[in-house]
């Protein structure tokens, strides 16, 4: 509301983002007074707004945030473990409701381990730690061993969690 | 769902030539399904975190190599430190680098003294110009060679020492070091001289002997005449060394007799030839 008042307070148009809801948007707000004269004395004959859904936008921003973040830390020779971690890091902060994380494949092929997850619940990553990897092993295990995306949209109803379930 | 995790979705994090380095995962607590905009973030997230793992692991690989390289360089040191000889390097235009732990307790210098031309310091001033115009012949020529000369020990003394080189070349043909043994042959050379010393005093005692004595090798060749056997026979013992002594100055027919009992071993008497041109009877020793 701060934001509405420095407007009415200065008649200049504006930009706001963001907003506690599921989606974020942008107001965008335009005075349009119905004579010069009425905005000397700073009265409006109307205000023009418009909302733009702009989650999509943030999650390309969110991915050139981390890219730039990551290049950073590789260039300053950074641990492996830290860039990990500044990756999920930039993408959870930028990319709403999101836990991210990273595991890495142990020498043997066959075993992934937890390298970063900085939102996901420390028992969880001590639950799947190792995980040797199958064709129906939630999704990373699943993933990995067919060297495919896997889209897991709903775990209560997904096969590959079936040994999962309770645990996830 | 103790962990509140509803929508997993996993991108396989693959490596260039499709290995298989980690997953990269994105969790909701809702159940959830990636629109196009999802799919190209986990997507590009993957392709981030793949470079900075392969990153890690070229840097990894490179450092095991440095690792390994570094390994094997202090295991060929301490080969070259405890080998028993005194060993060097240096570089093509015969400036010393190393010198092996050996070289160093037995001449008593260290690396910053010894270093360039510095080891001249521990070669005897009347072997020093040899040496030196030798290690410059042997340079200019870029062929392997030896020399002797006498090494100061850190005592003071100085032992005789067999001094190698050898270059070591690239797959071009250029010099890229050359290495050097320097061989303890003192105790070699103690023993050439007093055996030398030896020599001299019996042929001084067998000339002294108012009496023939020859030596001959198994086929017939003389080694060795004393004075007297020379006198007698009028022949010096260099102009018959090469020939048969035997025959230089036997009967032709007793001679062959002779050779063939020289190689029993036993004691043959034989007719000689003396100056006058009278045989006369000589005993001789056969043997070797």
């Amino acid at each position: 509301m701060d934001f509405w008042r420095r407007l009415v307070d200065s008649g200049e148009a504006g930009e706001i983002e963001s907003a506690p809801a599921p989606v974020r948007w942008r107001l965008s707000v335009v005075p349009v007074s119905c004579r010069a004269r009425a905005r000397q004395s700073r009265r409006y004959f109307q205000w023009y707004g418009a909302n733009t859904d702009i989650e999509d936008r943030k999650r390309a921003e969110a991915l050139l945030a981390a890219e730039k973040r990551t290049l950073e830390m590789i260039a300053n020779g950074a641990s492996l473990a830290d860039i990990l971690e500044g990756l999920c890091e930039t993408i959870d902060a930028q990319a709403r409701n999101t836990k991210s994380s990273v595991m890495l494949m142990d020498a043997d092929g066959m075993h992934l381990r937890p390298a970063a997850g900085p939102r996901l619940p420390k028992g969880w990553l001590e639950a799947i730690t190792p995980l040797r990897i199958g064709p129906c092993v939630g999704s990373c295990g699943t993933a990995a061993s067919l060297k495919q995306r896997v889209i897991v949209s709903d775990i209560t109803t997904d096969p590959l969690w079936a040994d999962y379930r309770d645990l996830g | 769902m103790s962990h509140g995790l509803r929508a997993v979705w996993s991108q396989p994090l693959l490596s260039k030539n499709q290995e298989i380095l980690g997953t990269f995962c994105v969790s909701y607590a809702e159940p959830r399904t990636p629109n196009e905009t999802d799919l190209r973030l986990i997507e590009g997230a993957g392709h981030i975190a793949v470079i900075a793992i392969e990153g890690e692991r070229s840097q990894e690989a490179l450092k095991s190599a440095f690792e390994e390289v570094r390994n094997s360089e202090a295991r060929l040191r301490k080969i070259i430190d405890t080998i028993p000889t005194l060993a060097w390097c240096s570089l093509p235009d015969g400036t010393g680098i190393f010198w092996n732990r050996r070289w160093h307790e037995y001449t008593g210098l260290s690396l910053e003294v010894v270093r360039g031309w510095g080891w001249q310091k521990a070669i005897h001033p009347e072997d020093l110009k040899e040496i030196t115009d030798k290690w410059l012949g042997f340079l200019a020529a870029g062929q392997p060679g030896e020399v002797e000369g006498r090494l100061r020990r850190f005592d003071g003394v100085y032992r005789w020492f067999l001094f190698r080189a050898e270059p070591l070349r690239d797959e071009s043909g250029n010099i890229v070091n050359w290495y050097g043994t320097d061989t303890d042959i003192d105790d070699l050379k103690r023993a050439e001289a007093k055996l030398r010393k030896d020599e001299e005093e019996l042929r001084r005692m067998t000339d002294a002997i108012p009496q023939t004595i020859i030596v001959l090798n198994p086929d017939g060749r003389a080694i060795y005449a004393n004075r007297v056997a020379l006198e007698y026979t009028g022949l010096s013992l260099t102009t018959c060394k090469p020939t048969i002594f035997g025959r230089a100055f036997s009967m032709p027919t007793t001679f062959r007799d002779f050779a063939k009992n020289v190689t029993k071993l036993s004691p043959t008497p034989l007719p000689s030839k003396t100056r006058s041109g009278l045989w006369e009877r000589m005993v001789s020793i056969g043997g070797s």
